[in-house]
């Protein structure tokens, strides 16, 4: 084999080197370098260069890991709030009306399952308007904050608290022993409710009509139930302030979505803050 | 009296301050480049100029290859320069300083020479 042959033989295995680099780098392995000689010679340079833009790529990649797991974090983040919004009353932070009847569904749904009973307790505030006409909407917006802390405070874990209405809170006490633990329940959630409450200079009182029906019974769906307890609460609002009133079938009649164009409901209604999140 | 040394010496570089403030380095031969090396050659002009902006004029004519950490190093201390002239020979050397200019994009003005005398020219005259 003479000189030439050699100097091209060696001249193959470089560029074939250097080949082999470029074929790392296009399947991102950043780490592979061609061979750089003693000579500097223009074969030498274009492994330099080749080597070169590995660490470019190699840079620019992980600036691009980086900003992607940087935006998938955001994404993920903005998606949980998202989510919570969804579910949840803006304000106060207790689950909205959507997240409260899917659990009074799914507890529904597992009544055959389930050894205990449940209950769901009705709560409308007695004289929020009058908070609302004389200290205004943010100390009526503090004083639903603190009501909604202290509903949350006085309930077990597992139990479901949530607004649903302006003033309206609604609760699923998903393990009841008997009609009278729901009753006891709700006492020492009114009692909890009535203690002043600081709003600003101010102390107000707020007491709770409250209703409450035990299930499941014969109800079928979550509307039903809340029907209930809500005809409970119309029957303690009417018997004076801060009652608990259980429903009864006999004395409240069959439970139901409240016909259209009933003035009590509408009368209230208008009073009512509308609060549910956009 | 000036206290500050006239010339460096390291184990890859030899770096001096000429009469006419011009700092000049000169990098061994077939030397490979790391981010190590560019910190010794920036502390080096550093302890040379007292830190004050200066013309460098860098003979890579003969130098190894330099890596990417190198490179942003120097493009991130270009504060201590006023303008880089690099003198280059070979293919290698050339094709460092084409990457130099054109990737790492230094902020001071520099360019490429074939030869000392016109890389000092060059320098001298942006100095006047």
């Amino acid at each position: 084999m003479d000189r030439d042959d050699v100097g091209i033989r060696g001249l193959e295995r470089r560029l074939e080197d250097i080949a082999s680099t470029i074929q790392d780098f296009a399947a991102l392995r950043f780490r592979a370098r061609a061979q750089i000689g003693p000579d500097g010679d223009v074969v030498d340079a274009v492994s330099a260069g080749v080597n070169f833009l590995g660490e470019e790529l190699e840079a620019s990649f992980s600036e691009i890991e980086r900003r992607v797991a940087d935006r998938t974090a955001e994404l993920a983040t903005a998606t949980e709030e998202l989510s919570h919004r969804a579910f949840h009353d803006q304000l106060t932070g207790l689950p909205n009306r959507t997240l409260f009847w899917d659990r009074l569904s799914h507890r529904l749904s597992l009544a055959d399952r389930r050894q205990t009973r449940f209950a769901v307790l009705f709560l409308d505030l007695d004289n929020f308007k009058a908070v609302n006409d004389t200290l205004g909407h943010a100390a009526g917006d503090r004083l639903l904050v603190d009501v909604a802390w202290r509903i949350r405070a006085a309930l077990r874990a597992g139990d479901t608290a949530a607004r649903v209405g302006g003033d309206e809170f609604v609760v699923l006490l998903d393990e009841v022993a008997t009609s009278e633990t729901a009753l006891v329940i709700a006492h020492r959630l009114s009692e909890a409710l009535r203690a002043p409450y600081e709003i600003g200079a101010d102390r107000r009182i707020a007491m709770a009509s409250i209703g409450v029906v035990v299930g499941p019974e014969s109800f079928g769906a979550a509307d039903a139930v809340v029907a209930a307890a809500d005809a409970a609460m119309y029957d303690a609002k009417r018997r004076g302030r801060g009652r608990c009133v259980l429903y009864s079938k006999d004395r409240h009649g069959q439970a139901g979505p409240p016909p259209l164009g009933d003035d009590e409901r509408a009368g209230l209604g208008e009073n009512s803050h509308k609060a549910l999140p956009g | 009296m000036n206290n500050e040394p006239v010339e460096i010496t390291h184990p890859k570089f030899r770096m001096w301050l000429r009469p006419d403030g011009i700092v000049q380095l000169l990098w061994g031969p077939r030397v490979a480049m790391g981010l190590e090396d560019a910190i010794a050659a920036i502390d080096a002009m550093t302890e040379l100029t007292g830190g004050r902006r200066s013309s460098l004029l860098v003979d890579v004519h003969d130098a190894g290859p330099q890596d990417r950490a190198a490179r942003v190093e120097f493009v991130r201390r270009g504060d201590l320069v006023s303008a880089v002239a690099l003198i280059v020979g070979t293919p290698l050397s050339r094709m460092m300083g084409y990457f130099f200019l054109n990737v790492s994009q230094p902020m001071a003005p520099t360019r490429l020479f074939d030869d000392e005398v016109s890389a000092l020219a060059w320098l001298q005259e942006l100095a006047a």
